[in-house]
């Protein structure tokens, strides 16, 4: 056995901290895709004041998700932005909109539906974008040569990834209206998380589809094929359970779950995959900063994720008092 | 359409205007954590009402600063692939332990103050604020250490054609982040006096809001001059540390194209990088010697000793750091004053500089950003002194015109952010204080 399993280790961190902030974030998201189509006011402010003072602290890990990944594979993590250049910056504004005009939102009482709609749209660019951004790195970059990967929008823009973002935008809804569900009852969330659930659970089966036919078969497929089996139980679970209390929730938790160790074992053992030119596909190994780099960054790491989940659940708790929250906003 | 030249001005575009909010931060914070920490002790209610009021003013600072700073480290990666690929796993690995320690510590205990302080004992709130306060400094310090890195590179080796760390501390604590650190801070903590100055003078012109008033003065003005005299005096310790370690930028900074012997510091000038001269310079002929070595005869190096391909900008350097020490001289002189009038208890009397104090506001944050524009042109043509050149490290696979199209979207929205964010930070102002 290979003593140097830091790359791999590495990998492995990466995807721990996108599979957390999926499942965090991911409810912000869909609750805020969800927030310019209340019925009423009373709706969209107790929607809001479910993530208003979480959001910022679940962003965060995307935002430790990426810095790893540039610590530990500096020249994936180059080539990856500079490929998809302009998607990324559209992503970015996605994620400045969103934020700033929450935060406005609590600040500009007569403008409030343009804020909240403004909300709305920034979390529904943003899903979408780093979805289908996801999308198109499990279907493989347009490489022009070993190491170069093309920026042209016409090579960047795939199909399969476009499909991937709007798919994942119907799971995300979902994944809201579930932890909005666990927060507080609502008929009208019920309706409509039947409405949604259908479309996420038949794009979902149509992503599959598309996932066995053309991506390529990973060394690792039947760590594939469990996450995905765990993403279908998680799934379906969540239905089953749809109704006021955590369990729906819990069970979309799961789905996301099963979903990212799926897309982490397809990618497996390497990081940026070739589209259609396999001997210039970037391996972790080949990927990973050097093993004096990467080993302390590794541990630091290991070590400090456990201290932020400690505190950030004592924040949730110390938040969260009671089941139903007051009004929107800011001010305590 | 160079790419290279749009990189840039990209870059800065975004890290200086991103740069407002996180000096506005922390000097709240500070101020939140001075407010918090007396009412746990002496449960006086104007304190946390000075605390609840600032906190709002928090919300949309960092909410704001959160935003503008997420593009810039995807713009390492973006704009700049090839020196992410080269110093990714130093300067990189910066970034994931700034991430991991102080971006979520701050950003996770900052719901308490905003969300959560009906729900709280005063003693978990001042918990929130001590974390937030931590959280917003330990940020300052691994972002600056990580640039300090970049001016004075240290604990760093070559292997398989990356850099890597050798020595942890050595590549953190390099030969400057603590002194930069220390002018950072002290910048910041100035501006945030001067801003719940400006705040408590507004208000004192109006005759409203007096307890809020009285509870901000206090602490405000002396740390206004505390941290204006404190900064000229970390200023020249920085400096000197720029000569050791960084001569061509030093040289630069004061103009100085000739060693010479007995050397000129200049209060103003404009460098003529052509004839290799300072027109129009205003200065203090050996004083420059005598602050370099105490000798005012000692030996100055000249830029003319380095090739020229490793030449700054020499008039944007030198421009920019004057400027700078102007605005420093002229915030000592109005802290001054103010300390003064507080001392003699003829503040609230002084209309005249009540009225003056909103508007000098602005002034530390221009201060703030000619002290940045100096200290990162002065590195060019480096990326990492002496190490990468700024020329070598963009993205090649990049065409000009897509950072053409990101370059005019980053003005439009961060131009927009901060506009907004003015606005909305003047209204809350001008509703003021809940209470007192």
């Amino acid at each position: 056995m290979d003593m140097n399993f830091w790359p791999e280790l590495a990998f492995a961190i990466v995807v721990f901290f996108f599979t957390v902030y999926s499942v965090l974030d991911g409810f912000d998201l869909g609750i805020g895709c969800l927030v310019p189509f209340t019925r009423n006011r009373e709706e969209a402010d107790r929607l809001v004041s479910h993530i208003a003072p979480f959001w910022d602290g679940n962003e965060v890990w995307l935002v430790m998700g990426a810095a790893f990944l540039f610590a530990a594979f500096p020249v994936a993590y180059a080539m990856l932005l500079s490929t998809f250049y302009l998607p990324f910056m559209v992503t970015i504004a996605a994620f400045m909109l969103r934020a700033a005009s929450l935060e406005f939102s609590y600040h500009d009482e007569p403008r409030l539906k343009l804020w909240r709609g403004l909300f709305g749209a920034g979390s529904a660019l943003a899903a979408f974008f780093g979805l289908a951004a996801l999308g198109a790195l499990l279907a493989g970059l347009p490489f022009t040569g070993p190491g170069l990967v093309s920026s042209r929008p016409a090579d960047v823009v795939s199909p399969f990834a476009l499909w991937f973002g709007l798919a994942g935008v119907t799971v995300l809804l979902w994944h809201g209206i579930a932890y909005a569900l666990s927060r507080h009852a609502s008929d009208f969330l019920l309706r409509l998380g039947r409405r949604v659930w259908f479309m996420a659970a038949g794009a979902s089966v149509i992503t599959m589809g598309l996932w066995l036919l053309q991506l390529p078969q990973s060394p690792a497929r039947l760590v594939v094929w469990l996450g995905g089996a765990l993403y279908a139980v998680g799934l379906v679970l969540s239905r089953l359970c749809l109704g006021a209390g955590p369990r729906a929730f819990r069970a979309s938790a799961l789905a996301i779950v099963g979903f990212w160790l799926a897309a982490g074992a397809e990618l497996f053992p390497n990081l940026l995959v070739a589209r259609g030119r396999p001997e210039w596909t970037l391996s972790l190994v080949q990927a990973a900063a050097p093993v004096s780099s990467v080993r302390p960054l590794a541990v630091i790491t290991l070590i400090l994720i456990p201290v932020i989940a400690g505190y950030s659940f004592f924040v949730y708790k110390t938040i969260h008092g009671d089941r139903q929250t007051g009004a929107a906003g800011e001010g305590g | 359409m160079d790419a290279l030249v749009l990189s840039r001005v990209q870059f800065g575009v975004s890290v200086g205007l991103h740069y407002l909010f996180p000096i506005t931060t922390l000097g709240l914070t500070l101020f939140i954590l001075i407010f918090e920490t007396v009412y746990l002790l002496k449960r006086l209610e104007s304190y946390r009402a000075a605390s609840v009021f600032l906190t709002q003013l928090l919300g949309l600072v960092f909410t704001v600063g959160v935003a503008t700073g997420l593009m810039l480290p995807f713009s390492f990666g973006a704009n700049w692939a090839r020196f992410s690929t080269y110093a990714g796993p130093v300067f990189g690995t910066m970034i994931s332990i700034e991430a991991t320690t102080a971006f979520a510590l701050e950003s996770a205990f900052i719901a308490i103050l905003l969300f959560g302080r009906n729900r709280v004992s005063p003693f978990v709130c001042w918990i929130a604020a001590v974390c937030v306060f931590l959280g917003a400094h330990a940020s300052a310090f691994l972002i600056v250490a990580a640039n300090s890195w970049l001016q004075t590179p240290a604990g760093f080796g070559i292997q398989d054609g990356q850099l890597v760390v050798t020595g942890f501390r050595d590549a953190i604590l390099n030969h400057s982040t603590l002194i930069r650190f220390v002018h950072v801070v002290t910048a910041a903590w100035l501006t945030g006096a001067l801003a719940v100055a400006g705040i408590a003078a507004y208000y004192a012109l109006r005759n409203r809001h007096g307890t809020f008033v009285a509870t901000t003065f206090r602490i405000a003005i002396p740390l206004a001059l505390i941290m204006a005299v404190a900064q000229p005096l970390g200023g020249h310790l920085h400096i000197l540390n720029v000569l050791e370690h960084n001569p061509e930028k030093s040289a630069a900074y004061e103009g100085v194209f000739h060693t010479t012997n007995g050397a000129t510091f200049y209060a103003f000038g404009v460098p003529d990088e052509k004839d290799r001269t300072v027109r129009f310079g205003i200065g203090i002929p050996r004083a420059l010697s005598w602050l370099e070595s105490g000798d005012p005869l000692g030996r100055v190096r000249g830029l003319d000793e380095y090739p020229e391909d490793t030449w700054p900008p020499v008039r944007a350097t030198f421009v920019a750091f004057r400027l700078m020490v102007l605005l420093g001289m002229a915030m000592v002189a109005i802290a001054g004053v103010g300390a003064y009038l507080l001392w003699r208890k003829r503040l609230l009397q002084a209309r005249w500089y009540l009225a003056m104090l909103p508007w000098v506001v602005p002034l530390p944050y221009v201060a703030n950003e000619l002290g940045w524009i100096g200290a990162e042109i002065g590195r060019q043509p480096w990326l990492i002194y002496r190490v990468l050149r700024t020329a070598d490290a963009s993205s090649i696979v990049l065409p000009g015109w897509q950072i053409a199209t990101s370059l005019a979207g980053v003005v439009l929205v961060y131009s927009l952010l901060v506009a907004l964010t003015l606005f909305f930070v003047g209204r809350q102002i001008r509703r003021g204080p809940t209470s007192g």
